[in-house]
């Protein structure tokens, strides 16, 4: 019987080689999207799994209140909580501080080889499961030039032989000094929230200034190892009590200079709940994540996939017709419904069994690109897990069912009598597949306007106005030697204008500054040198930037919206700001520009001006014409000066479209998204109109005997499907609008959305299905009604 | 006496659309003994083939008995009627009806597979029916390969395949020229004298002659019967 059921099966798809391939296609698309995600969400949801002591690791957060009032949560520490907590409370039996460190220069002869470091103490090795496989736990990470590196670190420096005990010069802040490696680690998982392929004592990166008492500088992440059976809630009263023991004369002191409204309470996140949690990472953890995105993205797949089903179900349905004949003679010669169901059913298994095959093939050459969009590390062999084998399984059969079902079950249903004498009419209005072409426009109409706005929202962020001219600058990073490399580059007629900074402008930190009794909180500072507004072509409104008098470090400018913050009503020139003790005096007021990305507003700023040898980050103006010589006389005058760090430079447009890199991605994942949603539906639309004119050849044979034109006849049959595509337009508008101004919410700066948007999306859908039917239609139109009329 | 292996009684099937009711058969009562060959006449419309069809278990009348040996059927169920259909009633159509997608071969197993007929037994019976319809040469052609008078033999074959003990056939000669027409109707002829009851709908004198009896219709009623001597 199976044989018999293959057999006309695989006849049929051959028979129907259009449809075959339209089912084939859809559903191979829609499986690789969903197996995609699953593989995305598995990784998320597997991420620091692997760690045996896991279900007793937490981290130590904070949930506080700023002067302001504003709650706000926090994942840092400071370097005394670890210590404190683990000698006051039995519970807790061990910690791990862990900082980052950015990168650091190697030297692997003759190279210099820029490497991320990050620092822990040495109980990492007995809290996380990371097993040394040369060294022992205890003998790592003791003394301050100790160094613990990967296996593939270790590989890379040393081949194949034993790297512990071996040096390594590595350049941590300024002068290279020899490491000595005292374990080698496995590799770390990728997907590891506490990652490392260097790793040094976190001693060295507790600040020099750094005091061991202070509870309220925040700037790593403390880990504490709880006995088994202890009750976290416990540990977390408890830390409190500590926290108002020793720091509650310090909080006191706080809340008397910034205001009541501050607080702070310490809590413990589960390990676990680091990657997807609402404390964020950073400092030597890799990048949190957020839940929205696996739900988002696993809902746009799970949307795919179902616009692939339902043109399954509705090519199945309006093929019905051909098939009746067979399932009219099944019938007569003895064949039950059941075992009609289980033969389309069959059937639909098949196909999707196919389409899954293509779908690895899809996913695997999609992985790579996939990965850079989603900042993911995926690896094609993930699949070949018993998990994802029975995920992939469950797929197969979930949509065989989605698929199959509806179909079989109307097939199975018909009447023999009625399939063997021709009278079979399938419901005339088929309101349900109607529905479902409905339904699938609505899916891709929502992704393309989804997909506009998000495109129209970026530009309007990467090219909006900044308040500042960020063309043709490049932003070098200097360790030293600030009015040397100035007055060298100087000479080069194409290197415009140069001038330093502190810090790339772009990151400012926020800082707390008194006007009178008001306390500007969120205030950032900028220091700079008397060329930057020039060349940034920032407008001074009121007074005068910087001269060329180094040294008079209290005047400073401040900007617009600081001198509405301040409320000051009439000029700012000559007032007087103070931060902490050091007071200052305002010397110009300049327009207001985005520091910052556009993600944000711009707050009250304060620009002061250093001596000159501090500056570390020159912006040099080059001419656009003459980019290539003048990258060369950059680079040429940093080898001069420093010797020891390889360059890093950037042009500031760059930069600052990093800065957008996750609207960025999901606009690309959006974009996608939407044009496999239109290509699937239109291959849908296809195979359906095609089936439906064949079905109405003799109609069209008397329309034209009658004397219809083959315009009228294009007509009438486009129209039939264009209406479905309407109706689509109709109810996506209104769900898309919603949902876009709502994501628009998130952006400060953003687009008016404007009824174009719709109107353009809804234009492009209809001529999209339009051409895609288009040919068909006139094709029936055109062919000889003589021929149609004599077959009947 | 011997009871009838047909026995219908008073039996009533309507057609209804939004706007009119069409009475396909009104009040027919038609007895049918084992082993006879009963044909049905009468012109379009009378409701030869609701007969037929309603005889065959295919569809079920509105009001009315049907006693198919001994066992009253008229309200049956579509599993409880597949199942008596398929171990009793074989089909000959006139347009063949036969599986495009199917060999000859796969499309006379087709009853057996779905009797549950074990392999080896199939290929045993299919082989012996072929022969019998001397089709056996064309064993592995696909239906469309064949002439018209081919095909329907691969269909009488299918329908007696299952040793049905009843046949019904649907104007079997309707699309075949009067040589391979007059060789089917030797062919249902033989399958008779063998003991298999036969009804069959025509519209040609000349091919209701080989039956016994003739049952004339109109508008859905009996308007006589002719005894063939």
């Amino acid at each position: 019987m199976i044989k018999n059921y293959l057999k006309s099966a695989f006849i049929n798809m051959y028979r129907n080689k259009t449809y075959t391939l339209i089912n084939i296609l859809g559903l191979s698309i829609g499986l690789a999207c969903v197996m995609l995600i699953t593989l995305y969400i598995k990784d998320e949801v597997s991420f620091d799994r692997f760690n045996a002591n896991g279900p007793s690791i937490y981290r130590i957060v904070q949930n506080g209140r700023s002067p302001d009032g504003s709650v706000y949560k926090n994942g840092f520490t400071g370097g005394v909580e670890g210590i404190t907590f683990k000698q006051q409370i039995p519970e807790i039996k061990e910690f791990c501080r862990v900082n980052g460190g950015g990168s650091v220069l190697v030297k692997k002869g003759s190279d210099v080889i820029s490497e991320p470091i990050i620092y822990a103490d040495k109980s990492i090795f007995k809290i996380f499961s990371f097993p040394l496989i040369s060294g022992k736990p205890g003998s790592v990470l003791n003394e301050p030039n100790d160094l613990v590196i990967t296996e593939a670190m270790a590989k890379k420096y040393f081949g194949n032989d034993d790297a512990v005990g071996k040096i390594l010069q590595i350049n941590v802040s300024g002068k290279f000094s020899p490491f000595i490696i005292t374990g080698v680690a496995k590799n770390v998982p990728q997907n590891s929230t506490v990652h490392f392929s260097f790793l040094m004592p976190i001693e060295s990166s507790l600040p020099k200034s750094y005091s061991p008492d202070d509870w309220f500088s925040m700037f790593l992440n403390t880990f504490v190892y709880i006995r088994p059976g202890a009750d976290p809630a416990d540990v977390t009263r408890k830390m409190n009590i500590v926290f108002n023991q020793q720091a509650g004369k310090t909080l006191a002191e706080y809340k008397k200079k910034f205001g009541q409204k501050i607080a702070v309470q310490f809590n413990l996140e589960s390990y676990y709940n680091v990657h997807l949690g609402e404390y964020g990472t950073g400092n030597g953890l890799r990048p949190s994540n957020k839940v929205d995105y696996s739900l988002i993205l696993g809902g746009i797949a799970a949307f795919i996939l179902f616009i692939a089903c339902i043109n399954f179900i509705n090519l199945t349905l309006s093929r019905s017709l051909r098939r009746a004949k067979e399932i009219g003679i099944r019938k007569v010669n003895g064949s039950s419904r059941a075992q009609l169901i289980v033969q389309f059913m069959g059937e639909s298994f098949l196909l999707t069994l196919i389409a899954s095959f293509i779908s690895i093939l899809i996913l695997v050459a999609c992985l790579p690109e996939f990965n850079e969009l989603a900042n993911k590390n995926l690896q094609a062999g993930y699949l070949l897990t018993w998990q994802s084998a029975i995920i992939f399984a469950l797929l197969i059969i979930v949509n065989t069912f989605l698929s199959g079902f509806y179909p079989a079950m109307v097939l199975s249903g018909f009447n023999p009598v009625q399939t063997l004498y021709g009278k079979l009419k399938i419901n005339g209005h088929n309101y349900f597949g109607k529905s479902l072409v409905v339904v699938q426009f609505v899916i891709a109409v929502f992704l393309a306007i989804g997909t506009i706005v998000m495109l129209k929202q970026f530009n309007y962020l990467v090219n909006s106005d900044l308040g500042y001219k960020p063309q043709d600058i490049v932003d070098v990073q200097l360790p030293h030697d600030f009015p040397a490399f100035k007055s060298d580059l100087s000479k080069y007629p194409f290197i415009k204008d140069i001038s330093g900074q502190m810090a790339p402008f772009t990151s400012v930190y926020a800082d707390l500054f008194e006007v009178g009794d008001k306390k500007l909180t969120s205030t950032a500072f900028l220091s700079v040198d008397d060329a930057f507004l020039n060349e940034l072509k920032i407008p001074v409104m009121q007074g005068h930037g910087f001269y060329n008098m180094a040294g008079d470090t209290t005047e400073v400018l401040v900007n617009q919206s600081f001198a509405k913050a301040a409320g000051w009503q009439d000029s700012p020139l000559g007032k007087r700001i103070k931060q902490g003790k050091q007071e200052y005096t305002v010397i110009g007021l300049v327009h207001d520009f985005h520091s910052a990305s556009l993600n944000n507003k711009i707050n009250p700023l304060v620009i002061e001006q250093l001596p000159k040898p501090t500056y570390g980050d020159v912006l040099v103006k080059i001419d656009p014409n003459q980019k290539v010589k003048a990258i060369e006389a950059i680079q040429r005058e940093y080898k001069k000066l420093i010797a020891d760090s390889p360059i890093q430079y950037n042009f500031l447009t760059d930069e600052l479209a990093d800065q957008y890199d996750s609207v960025n991605k999901w606009k690309q994942i959006i974009t996608i998204s939407a044009v496999i949603s239109i290509f699937i539906s239109c291959l849908g639309l296809f195979g359906l109109a095609t089936l439906s004119i064949e079905q109405r050849v003799k109609e069209i044979g008397v329309r034209k005997v009658l004397g219809a034109s083959v315009a009228d006849i294009s007509r009438v049959l486009m129209m039939n499907f264009l209406k479905l595509v309407f109706i689509a337009i109709v109810i996506a508008s209104p769900l898309a609008w919603y949902s876009m101004n709502k994501w628009l919410e998130d952006y400060p700066y953003r687009i008016n959305m404007g009824w174009w948007v719709l109107v353009s999306a809804g234009l492009g859908a209809l001529i999209i299905a339009c051409v895609t039917i288009v040919f068909q239609s006139v094709k029936a139109a055109l062919a000889n009604p003589v021929k149609s009329l004599r077959s009947e | 006496m011997e009871a009838p292996m047909i026995k219908i009684t008073d039996l009533e099937k309507f057609y209804r659309t939004e706007e009119v009711e069409t009475i396909a058969l009104n009040k027919l009562s038609i007895e049918v003994k084992t082993g006879e060959f009963v044909a049905i006449m009468g012109p379009s419309g009378c409701g030869k083939s609701t007969l037929l069809n309603i005889l065959g278990m295919l569809d079920d009348p509105d009001e009315g008995s049907y006693v198919f040996n001994g066992v009253e059927v008229a309200h049956f169920t579509e599993r409880k009627r597949a199942d008596l259909r398929k171990h009793n009633i074989g089909f000959v159509f006139q347009s063949f009806n036969l599986i495009d997608e199917l060999t000859v071969f796969e499309n006379v197993e087709l009853p057996l597979i779905y009797t549950g007929v074990p392999s080896a037994e199939r290929v045993k019976r299919v082989e012996e029916v072929l022969d019998k319809m001397q089709i056996m040469h064309r064993r592995n052609h696909y239906p469309q390969q064949l002439s018209g008078g081919q095909q329907q033999r691969v269909a009488i074959a299918r329908a007696v395949v299952n040793k049905p003990k009843l046949i019904l056939a649907d104007e079997p000669t309707g699309n075949l020229d009067s040589s391979n027409g007059n060789d089917v109707m030797e062919l249902l002829t033989d399958l008779n004298e063998q003991g298999t009851t036969i009804i069959m709908v025509t519209h040609s004198e000349h091919d209701a002659r080989y039956s016994h009896r003739i049952i004339r219709l109109l508008d859905g009623q009996t308007v006589v019967e002719n005894i063939m001597i």
